[in-house]
């Protein structure tokens, strides 16, 4: 597997009004941006409990991204997705403790209409991952 | 962090704004999702004339629009235009008729958008409703006032159809006053008569030479141009008036060959009533603009038009209610050379055909605000003949309301009040700056072959959802009720033996939708989640999940992105 450019896994929680739409927008205008996500669509990024990030990484993802509305007030539910950066800050540091480099998750306020936004979100992220290398929990073998 | 100002479910700004309370926000997103046919019942739910309204209407939705303070307004009335265009394509749009739910006969005066409007919502209802109309066609300002190159008459004639096809019966060319009154209707069996015979008379200006042949006001000169006939402008045109209606009269007067047109208005450009792109788009046809000229008097040759006197004027310093006075100057009388005069200086109500005893000193019709119901029982007005002349949107706002309240009039119900108060949005946007700007409309449509308007048509739906993915949806949930699965409404389910009471999901809920009960349980009221989840992300003890996108649900999905690659 080796001679294999690492491919970075990326679990991507979008929030269904602004993110998933962006993404969603990407699509539709056809911006290039790299296969590595996987987008799962939370209602609010204030949905996103820190133990399904957890759980990703412990899983083998290479990274998270976080993305909602932007702040302060384009939040459909009024103020999730300040409830999500409170956690997202929270649990960087918590992850340290795990010995998972808090640079592998990300929160990002990407609108419906940013579609070019989210490409180069998601652009950027394998970037950085790749420099960072695969999960270490997955070296350790999950342990 | 502040805590945001608690607010239970109201209405997004631009629906707010809306006179007749369109439900913009469900359109808009029923447009994001490609969804043109259902956009188009969305907005029949609310207002009878999408595709007029798409042309011709002064969208206030856009000015209350909240993208504006990011960078501009989202093209509502062109996308609500773009849905009714692409309906009609389909050839026109015919509706069920409604089933007779009830009996009395109601009668409504006048054709225009505040009585077509009522008549449909009635109609709606189950009753049997007659429109009376003096013209020989019905629309009112909207057919025989608004010029053809804004509002093809096709437009109005499919939507007038859409509403009789409902099972409302137009009579034309019957005048009230003189075909029928209020007590002839009351002997042929209507419970109740709503008036909306509109503004239709022009204010005159009241110097001399006003009668002199080539003096014509701009509402008669644009229906009589309406009716088919021919309307000599020569070569200099001058329309003295600032409003809309001037406008019209300017721009219709320049397409009929006249050489130079020439605005008249006695105050600056700011204090014009017309709206500014129309300025804007007046002056691109070439219409000229005369600011703080006043006519003074019409000046004749062998009974016929020849100049215009006109005196400068300056504006005094605000008075206490903020309106800049215009002052006419002392001997500066100057003269324009002319071929004809069209004052368009305001509208009035014909009160010499309506009965003495409901007609105000202001020359409109007064009525109960509430009810809408005038002094004599079981007659109702609206619209222009109330409000003085105003706009399609806020007629059929008016009319919406005067259906609303004849319906709680025959079944002898209350009129509840919350049905009418103001309604006012989900945030406080009010704390934002507001950049006053609007956005350019993205689809105009040119003249096509055949061939091409398949393939235009693609391109303008494309540019349609870009437009409306612009929308931030300030209201949580649009409430377009068309069903769709993504919209699949979440909840937050409880599970009692899990929960310890500790309150986090109480603190958490932005709608205030958990309390706690008796037991010190969470509980969760399905009225007002909204099915974000942030409480089931909060729940220290997993008590609380949600019902269609559960916990579980997002961790195998979790779980499934990465098993498809490793």
């Amino acid at each position: 597997m080796s001679e294999k450019e690492f491919e970075p896994i990326i679990v991507g929680f979008l929030c269904n009004w602004c993110s998933y739409a962006g993404a969603d927008l990407a699509g539709v205008s056809r911006i290039q941006y790299p296969p590595n996500i996987r987008v799962i669509r939370v209602m609010c990024s204030g949905r996103v409990d820190p133990i399904f990030i957890l759980e990703a990484f412990k899983n083998g993802a290479d990274g998270v991204l976080v993305a909602g509305c932007h702040l302060p007030a384009d939040c459909h539910y009024l103020a999730g997705n300040f409830k999500a950066l409170r956690r997202v800050l929270l649990l960087k540091r918590v992850l340290k403790e795990f010995g998972i480099e808090p640079e592998r998750l990300w929160i990002e306020w990407i609108s419906a209409s940013e579609g070019d936004k989210f490409a180069k979100v998601v652009s950027e992220m394998v970037k950085e991952i790749k420099k960072l290398g695969p999960n270490p929990l997955k070296r350790s073998g999950g342990k | 962090m502040e805590r945001l100002e608690e607010t239970v479910r109201k209405f997004p700004p631009c629906r707010a704004a809306c006179p007749a309370h369109v439900n913009v926000q469900a359109y808009v997103c029923l447009i994001q999702m490609g969804k043109f046919k259902e956009a188009v019942e969305v907005i029949r739910r609310d207002l009878p004339f999408p595709a007029i309204c798409g042309r011709v209407c002064f969208s206030p939705c856009e000015d209350a629009c909240s993208r504006i303070n990011i960078d501009q307004a989202v093209a509502i009335r062109s996308l609500k235009r773009l849905v009714a265009d692409i309906e009609r394509e389909q050839g026109r749009v015919r509706a069920e008729p409604i089933p007779k739910r009830y009996s009395e006969k109601i009668a409504i005066i006048g054709a225009g958008p505040a009585g077509l409007a009522a008549a449909y919502e009635l109609a709606k209802l189950g009753y049997p409703v007659t429109v009376f109309e003096r013209m020989p066609e019905p629309g009112g300002m909207m057919r025989y006032c608004i010029p053809d190159y804004r509002l093809e008459r096709f437009v109005v004639r499919n939507e007038i159809e859409y509403i009789k096809d409902l099972g409302v019966e137009i009579k034309t060319g019957v005048e009230f006053g003189k075909d029928v009154t209020i007590d002839s209707l009351r002997r042929d069996g209507y419970k109740a008569i709503f008036i909306a015979v509109g503004a239709q008379a022009s204010a005159k200006m009241n110097i001399p030479g006003e009668d002199l042949e080539g003096v014509i006001h701009a509402v008669d000169f644009l229906r009589a141009l309406s009716l088919g006939k021919q309307i000599d402008v020569g070569e200099r045109v001058a329309v003295i008036g600032g409003g809309n209606t001037a406008i019209d009269a300017a721009r219709t007067a320049k397409r009929l060959g006249a050489k130079e047109v020439m605005i008249l208005y006695r105050r600056s450009r700011q204090e014009m009533p017309a709206h500014p792109w129309e300025v804007e788009i007046a002056e691109k046809d070439g219409v000229k603009f005369y600011f703080l000229v006043s006519p003074k008097r019409i000046i004749g040759e062998n009974g016929r038009v020849k100049a215009v006197e006109c005196i400068r004027m300056r504006l005094s310093e605000p008075d206490e209610s903020g309106r800049r006075r215009p002052i006419p100057i002392p001997f500066t009388e100057h003269q324009y050379e002319v071929d004809l005069v069209i004052p368009a200086i305001g509208q009035v109500v014909e009160t010499w055909t309506l009965p003495p005893e409901i007609v105000s000193k202001d020359g409109l019709i007064e009525v109960n605000p509430l009810t809408m119901e005038t002094n004599i029982p079981g007659v109702f007005a609206g619209g222009d003949v109330v409000s003085g002349p105003a706009s399609i949107i806020e007629a059929v706002g008016a009319g919406k309301r005067a259906a609303l309240s004849i319906h709680c009039y025959l079944r002898g119900e209350p009129l509840k009040r919350e049905n009418l108060e103001e309604v006012t949005w989900v945030k406080n946007w009010s704390s934002l700056s507001k950049k006053e700007r609007r956005y350019e409309s993205p689809v105009e449509k040119p003249r096509l072959s055949f061939e091409e308007v398949r393939a235009y048509l693609e391109r303008v739906q494309r540019a349609a959802r870009f437009e409306a993915l612009r929308c931030l949806g300030c209201g949580p949930c649009a409430e377009c009720l068309m069903g769709i699965d993504l919209c699949v409404k979440d909840k937050a389910v409880v599970d009692e033996n899990r929960c310890i009471g500790c309150g986090l999901c109480v603190e958490i809920c932005p709608y205030n939708a958990i309390t706690k009960n008796e037991n010190g349980v969470a509980q969760v009221s399905e009225e007002l989640c909204k099915g974000c989840g942030t409480c089931a992300a909060r729940c220290p003890k997993e008590a609380i999940t949600m019902e269609n996108i559960s916990n579980e649900r997002i961790l195998a999905a979790v779980m499934n992105a990465i098993a498809e690659v490793t």
